[in-house]
């Protein structure tokens, strides 16, 4: 098996939607973490896809298209390290 | 066999999911603790010849379910053992590889060890007083998290695991003292035993079969199961007479249900246990699912309704029933003190372009528990475990600002987690 590509994904929630928003976002099967946060950002999520490809159709078909994010900040991952 | 990324998010929250699998754990040990004390008080007098059929019992009802789990059913479209809701880990009945298969083996041996006092104590008439004290197992796994470098308990949570432990002791109080022989078999081997076959277990279901899948807790039950006995039995086949045999062969069919009944609670205690042990440092784990001790009391009280007798003499010693709500008093506090005090956060680490690869010494940082570098407009992400905000603010933010190259730090503080 490949190594998979992680991503985390930061993103602005519109007020109020934050709940409409996490529903939709736990349907993607790709996503193995979802955080609901306060600061800068509102929602960041881990993302696990096997090419860049399917990261690109994650975000751009699936992510942008949930009404009440306002913006999102992708970090592809380079090196984790966890315990 | 589904690894994390092949698997949509849990509809609960990750602390949640925690809390609900330790305290599972406990309720469901409740109800097998309650078989066992029904058995022996009304049918059988033989511990040793109880245990010996439960325990062998009990890995022919695992092998059962385990079958009958790996039964692959349709869900959203995609095919999933039954099993799936008990752990997500699980695919179907199968051998571990070799690592975890080798913690199990050494794990399953000790733990055989400390049944074959456990059972050795119950066909003791005083035994009531002496078996709480196997609670106190959880300051030897206190102390084991405090020597394993990432997981040091903080003040909170050793507050509220001294609590719950005094609290269960309390809740186990009986008229009469305690002989001292029998002590030291539950302080020294029973105990040791146990608290070694934690720290097994646990690193037995932190070990990856491969990226994104952990070893499943119901084979883990398994093969845990197997060992145990073999190594049980060995302890007990000297005390055990020809009598002994004979007696087994006449009380097994009247005993048949009640040990099946016991079996199926132990195999999801010990379920619950395993996965709790898979997301959590083993001092709570073990305070969370000692509320057992506590919900012993109703049971004891309702069973002897339907029972009389069956569940054990109840006192009628006003001062014990004092000391008792102090002890579930204090379990009660200990338990929602500490499930109060979870703050997880996230950090995002700036560096200057020349700092090099700082990813090391970030995640050295005592309570990071995850450290990615990333590309993009945040050049590291940490995910932080603490157990108050200033405790975050002290003893790992500022030593991730002291790391040479950090330029800015910013903080999220994690409202829900879900995974």
């Amino acid at each position: 098996m490949t190594q998979l590509i992680m991503a985390y994904i930061l993103m602005d929630i519109e007020i109020g939607r934050a709940d409409e928003v996490l529903q939709e976002l736990r349907k993607i099967e790709e996503a193995t973490k979802i955080s609901v946060t306060t600061g800068e950002y509102d929602i960041i999520i881990l993302l696990e896809v096997p090419t860049l490809e399917d990261l690109y159709d994650i975000t751009v078909k699936r992510i942008h298209m949930i009404p009440g994010i306002k913006e999102t900040t992708t970090a592809v991952v380079e090196k984790i390290i966890t315990t | 066999m589904s690894s994390r990324n092949q698997r949509p998010v849990g509809k609960r929250s990750a602390t949640s999911v925690f809390y609900l699998l330790a305290i599972g754990s406990g309720v469901m040990r409740t109800a097998s603790v309650s078989f066992d004390i029904v058995a022996l008080n009304t049918m059988i007098s033989d511990s040793i010849a109880f245990g010996f059929m439960a325990q062998w019992l009990a890995l022919g009802v695992t092998v059962v379910l385990i079958a009958f789990l790996s039964i692959p059913r349709k869900h959203n479209g995609r095919k999933r053992p039954i099993g799936y809701s008990l752990d997500p880990d699980f695919g179907r009945f199968r051998l571990l590889p070799r690592r975890p298969m080798k913690y199990l083996i050494a794990g399953g041996l000790l733990a055989g060890g400390s049944t074959f006092f456990y059972y050795l104590l119950a066909g003791q008439t005083d035994a009531s007083t002496i078996l709480p004290y196997g609670q106190l197992v959880i300051i030897y796994l206190l102390l084991g998290d405090l020597l394993a470098e990432k997981d040091i308990p903080t003040i909170i949570e050793v507050q509220c695991i001294v609590s719950i432990t005094l609290g269960v002791l309390l809740v186990g109080v009986t008229p009469g003292g305690f002989d001292i022989p029998s002590l030291l078999i539950v302080l020294g081997p029973m105990n040791i035993f146990s608290a070694m076959y934690t720290y097994l277990q646990r690193r037995a279901k932190r070990m990856e079969i491969r990226p994104g899948l952990r070893v499943d807790s119901l084979n883990m039950r398994l093969w845990t199961l197997l060992f145990m006995n073999i190594s049980m039995s060995l302890m007990m086949l000297p005390l055990m007479t020809p009598a002994t045999w004979t007696l087994m062969l006449q009380t097994f069919m009247p005993l048949f249900w009640v040990l099946l009944g016991s079996a199926l609670a132990t195999f999801l205690a010990m379920v619950m246990y395993v996965r709790a042990l898979g997301s959590g440092s083993m001092a709570v784990v073990n305070s969370f699912a000692s509320v057992s001790v506590v919900l012993g009391i109703p049971v004891t009280l309702l069973g002897n309704l339907i029972l009389p007798g069956a569940f054990g003499a109840i006192t009628s010693d006003v001062f014990l029933w004092a000391l008792k709500l102090f002890g579930v008093t204090l379990v009660v506090v200990g338990v929602l003190a500490l499930q109060a005090a979870d703050v997880r956060s996230i950090v995002l680490v700036n560096v200057n372009p020349r700092a090099g690869s700082v990813l090391g010494a970030l995640f050295d940082v005592k309570g990071v528990e995850t450290a990615a570098a990333l590309a993009g407009k945040h050049d590291y992400l940490l995910r932080v475990k603490g157990r108050s905000l200033t405790k975050t603010r002290s003893a790992v933010l500022k030593k991730i600002q002291k790391v040479p190259g950090v330029v800015s730090v910013r903080t999220l503080i994690v409202l829900a987690d879900y995974r």
